[in-house]
């Protein structure tokens, strides 16, 4: 009845994938359970209209490291990349539209178009990114370092931690450490003048975050995203997907979806015996990598009494306040966004004001009028997502808040969604008449649908304390207080998006820890 | 006429006037210059009503360094601080809070809100205060210094390494929380009751230009749980006499070591001949020289209007534009005809005895932050009220009391721009009076005087730019060795011989006294004077 693994993998979405392909390379039995029928979690792509696909519910991919499509082999797997991040689109009220390039030059080439001053800026911007990267990245790669105890070894780790950010130099690291605790407004505002272009710039600073850009911290945050956003996924989110289930197929990993996980079971030790599904069977392994949210793993997979007081208080405060909405629009034409065509990516925000005034209302459990979109129209690159002729529109939408007091019902979710076209009719006038469906997903949708706490796409908030350590202290390393458990998901470093490294760095712990 | 001074100090306030003190004790000539009539720049005393004397800025103290009392022998020239005994939270609906020193007073009144919250207190009032130890380690030094591979240097980063480490891991996580998260965040992983959380959270935000939600928040907390009162943590107070009474207690310590101190006498800039800084011109003309020159002024002040940008190099001109320094405050004083009793819990008793705050709601003290972030007043602000009359009476005439509230939000820059501050003076005033006015009942008819303080005028009656009562914002990137610019964060400036002394320096703002003792001791023991 019970078949036995080495480990077993709760969820199926790109982190788990990572983790199970990682662990079963060096020849670990390995099973990955998935609740849903399709695997990917976030970036799954969906049909949400017939006919009408999204290529995954976040667009970015921008994140996924080379290193790990290289050592799991991805490319053999039909995995496509560019090593460079998309074109994006940043667009302002007046109707003016920036093509920001991913290369530099052209990049600047398009801002001299609007301001000289910000063209000399953008390189001087992108010269100082360049600078900080192999800091940043050795922050976000490696290992955490382990704050729990502070023996020697610990130190020394944070010793090296430190000497990395010497060998920046005086100048970039003390600028770092300037601009780092900064409002990403007060930081783009030293250099740029071109409102749209700040605000649009800002952007990844403050989605899926309980802050708006005039919010301290916002720059690291912004920095983090700008130095690990090297390449991108041809086919989005969804192909990496593929690539995964057919890496891991051919690495010996078992999957069964539509197979949700219950319980963890533990011994009378306390120790990890496998995990029981909702349908009652039960599967042994002696270590279990839970790729769900920490909320998840420690409240739902676990019984009250199987917890410590400390852990239960610690994984409590791990602020997951989902602010993020989804917008899919099945169109039956083109779109153009301020008169520009052959847009993929494309981002809205006028203004650090405007920014600021979307996030305003959920501290006050409301959303906006107008809210700041980040646009996908995945059928550009991949024209089978949509009728011949026809769009996809995959916006997520900022901000809307999960505790929110009317309640979330179809009622208010068409509200959203009202907000949602009447902003974008500014981008692209004639829109509305061209909808043939559309599908909106509340906070509490992402919740239901993804098992994402409080709606949260990045498994918990990205405030700067919680990717220090995150979630918590006790689990920082992959490996929690209770024995043969391990988080391997968005909720472990180095945080959320579709990176695949908390699942890699996961799977590494466990093998390192034998 | 030209009789040359080893120090001539810029600005008396009271870093300024403790600098004077620590250099005069040791035999140095020092000559202190003050603009005003009066001593103390925001810690000042006046009588801006016949009979009512007025702290005009500054209103309570507790961060003020214990061992220089000692060493200063304060207390021989006037310093007396009379401790408060309570935080008062009146509520809209008729109920209300008071905190007291006493921790089992207090206990009982917040379990009537929360019991969870009343048991959770004493223990968090516990790790603060351990935390405001560690704190000691920090502000009462010179910044570390990252870049020096100097030995002094290295020692002085290993003992705060040390320090730190003492903390061991859940202290050393609780400290890095504090430093990152928003004051309201932090206290939510202690406490549910927002009637609790509210007046907590609002000492995470004085001074600054930020909301209880805002990150980086948390640590302000600590700041004002730092303080030490004779050695009671945790304990504010008011001086006698108003704050003034502290600034005349350093004016005395240090005219008793033999320093000189000159009141009407603004400096116009500093002289600099061949790039070094050798004396100073008043705005009358007249040239006094010295051998170190001290700027008790903020940054901004010091190095654009003393030092002159074209005396700057580019980079250190660069990096004084980025020091923000945007006030978010305003005051406003009341001479009253007599007590002003709350509603909610009538009676001069001694829950008023101690701070008032205006803070009944988390979305209240948002929304105030939330008008500001706009270039508008909060149209419901945020006020921290004091009556020290009822603990020192000699401030009124018998029977007669002040009400001092401290206001947030008044941007410094308001919409229609800063200069028409005084356009909407008294509307701001009026906003704060009819605030109070709902907790007390006939408060309008009690006053005999009203004094309104915007950011605009606290810039041009105490020379603090944009109105920022702390000579700088308390940001992580302004603070340590990065306050006030990377290069020169101990004491010194970009122009040899000319130092720094006041709030803009390590370790901020508040009446401290450390950076007016650090700079004075970092000036001996480098042999600069």
């Amino acid at each position: 009845m019970s078949k036995t693994y080495d480990i077993i993998v709760i969820g199926g979405g790109h982190n788990g994938l990572t983790a199970a392909i990682t662990l079963a390379k060096k020849n670990k039995k390995v099973l990955v359970l998935e609740k849903r029928k399709v695997l990917g979690g976030i970036a799954a792509g969906e049909e949400f209209h017939p006919g009408y696909s999204t290529s995954g519910l976040l667009h970015d991919t921008t994140g996924v490291r080379a290193n790990v499509i290289k050592e799991l082999n991805l490319e053999n797997f039909g995995l496509k990349t560019k090593k460079s991040r998309p074109t994006v689109s940043l667009l302002s009220k007046d109707g003016k539209c920036l093509v920001l390039s991913s290369t530099v030059e052209e990049a600047c080439a398009a801002i001299a178009k609007f301001s000289q001053k910000d063209a000399e800026a953008y390189k001087e911007y992108r010269a100082f990114i360049e600078k900080i990267s192999p800091f940043i990245k050795n922050l976000q790669d490696e290992l955490p370092p382990d704050l729990s105890k502070l023996g020697n070894k610990e130190l020394w780790e944070l010793l090296k931690k430190g000497l990395s950010l010497k060998r920046l130099g005086k100048k970039t690291m003390m600028e770092f450490l300037k601009v780092a605790p900064m409002s990403v407004a007060d930081f783009l505002n030293e250099k740029f003048e071109t409102n749209f272009i700040k605000a649009g710039i800002a952007g990844p600073a403050i989605y899926g975050s309980y802050t708006g850009p005039w919010s301290s911290y916002t720059t690291l945050n912004l920095l983090l995203w700008e130095c690990t956003a090297n390449e991108s996924i041809i086919g989005g989110p969804q192909a990496l997907v593929s690539a995964l289930e057919k890496a891991a197929k051919d690495a010996g990993v078992e999957i069964k979806t539509d197979a949700e996980v219950d319980k963890i079971t533990l011994d009378q030790n306390r120790k990890v015996t496998g995990v029981k599904l909702t349908s009652g069977e039960e599967i042994i392994a002696s270590l279990v990598a839970s790729s769900s949210t920490p909320h998840v793993t420690f409240y739902e997979l676990l019984m009250p009494n199987q917890i410590s007081y400390t852990l239960e208080h610690g994984i409590k405060h791990y602020r997951s306040r989902g602010t993020t909405a989804k917008v899919n629009l099945a169109v039956n034409k083109s779109v153009t966004f301020n008169g520009v065509s052959g847009v993929e990516f494309a981002r809205t925000g006028n203004s650090f004001d405007e920014m600021e005034r979307a996030f305003d209302p959920v501290k006050y459990r409301r959303f906006s009028d107008e809210p700041i979109l980040d646009i996908h129209v995945p059928s550009m690159e991949n024209s089978s997502l949509a009728p011949s002729g026809h769009s996809v529109i995959s916006i997520v939408v900022h901000f809307a808040p999960h505790q929110f007091d009317e309640g979330w019902s179809a009622e208010t979710r068409d509200k959203l969604l009202g907000n949602v076209m009447k902003t974008l009719e500014q981008y692209t006038p004639d829109i509305k008449s061209s909808i043939v469906g559309s599908e909106v997903l509340s906070p509490v949708d992402l919740e239901e649908r993804y098992s994402l706490t409080n709606g949260h796409i990045f498994h918990g908030e990205h405030a700067i304390d919680q990717l220090i350590t995150r979630p918590i202290p006790s689990c920082a390393l992959y490996a929690t207080p209770i024995d043969g458990l391990y988080l391997c998901g968005s909720g472990s470093h180095p945080g959320g998006g579709i990176t695949c490294m908390p699942g890699y760095l996961g799977a590494k712990m466990i093998l390192k820890n034998g | 006429m030209s009789k040359k001074y080893d120090a001539i100090i810029i600005g008396g306030g009271h870093n300024g006037l403790i600098c004077a003190a620590y250099l005069a004790k040791v035999g140095r000539k020092v000559l202190v210059l003050e603009k005003r009539h009066v001593l103390g720049g925001a810690a000042v005393s006046e009588e801006m009503y016949p009979g009512f004397t007025f702290s005009v800025a500054s209103y309570v103290v507790s961060l003020f360094r214990p061992h220089i009392i000692r060493e200063l022998e304060l207390a021989k020239h006037g310093y007396e601080v009379i401790p408060m005994d309570c935080s008062f939270l009146p509520l809209p609906d008729g109920d209300s809070l008071a905190r007291w020193a006493d921790g089992n007073r207090s206990r009982r009144e917040i379990a009537r809100f929360s019991k969870k919250d009343s048991e959770v207190y004493p223990e968090f009032s516990r790790v603060m205060t351990h935390m405001g130890k560690l704190a000691k380690a920090v502000i009462d030094y010179p910044a570390p210094n990252i870049n020096s591979f100097n030995p002094k240097e290295l020692a002085n980063l290993l003992r705060l390494g040390n320090a730190f480490k003492d903390l061991g891991p859940d202290l050393l996580h609780l400290n890095t929380k504090l430093v990152t998260m928003s004051a309201l965040d932090f206290l939510d992983q202690w406490f549910e009751s927002d009637v609790l959380k509210a007046p907590m959270s609002v000492s995470g935000i004085i001074g600054t230009f930020q909301g209880v939600r805002s990150p980086g928040t948390a640590y302000v907390l600590l700041h004002h749980y730092m303080g030490q009162l004779d050695g009671a943590f945790r304990s504010w107070g008011f001086s006698k006499g108003g704050t003034g009474g502290i600034s005349m207690a350093c004016a005395n310590a240090a005219l008793s070591y033999g320093a000189e101190i000159r009141r009407e006498a603004p400096v116009k800039n500093v002289l600099i001949k061949n790039g070094t800084a050798e004396g100073v011109v008043l705005e009358n003309g007249d040239e006094l020289y010295a051998n170190t020159i001290i700027s008790n002024l903020d940054p901004n002040r010091t190095y654009l209007k003393m030092i002159g940008a074209n005396n700057l190099d580019a980079d250190v001109l660069k990096d004084i534009n980025r020091f923000k320094l945007r006030g978010s405050s305003g005051k406003v004083n009341l001479a009253l005809d007599s007590v002003p009793e709350f509603s909610c819990r009538p009676g001069d008793g001694d829950h008023i005895r101690g701070d008032i705050a205006i803070a009944p709601g988390i979305d209240y003290l948002e929304k105030a932050f939330d008008q500001a972030k706009y270039g508008e007043f909060s149209t419901r602000p945020y006020i921290n009220a004091v009556i020290p009359t009822l603990t020192d009476p000699t401030l009124a005439p018998p029977g007669k009391h002040i009400l001092s509230c401290f206001v947030q939000y008044a941007p410094y820059n308001i919409k229609e721009g800063a200069e028409n501050w005084p356009k909407y003076r008294e509307a701001f005033g009026d906003t704060v009076v009819d605030t109070m006015a709902e907790y007390i009942p006939g408060l309008k008819d009690k006053i005999l005087y009203r004094q309104v303080l915007t950011p605009w005028d606290l810039e041009q009656t105490m020379g603090l730019t944009e109105g920022n009562i702390f000579h700088g914002e308390l940001s992580l990137e302004q603070l340590l060795f990065q306050r006030p610019v990377g290069d020169y964060s101990k004491y010194k400036t970009s122009i040899p011989k000319l130092w720094m002394c006041g709030s803009g320096t390590h370790p901020g703002g508040g009446i401290m006294g450390a950076s007016g003792e650090l700079c004075a001791k970092t000036m001996l023991t480098s042999r600069a004077i």
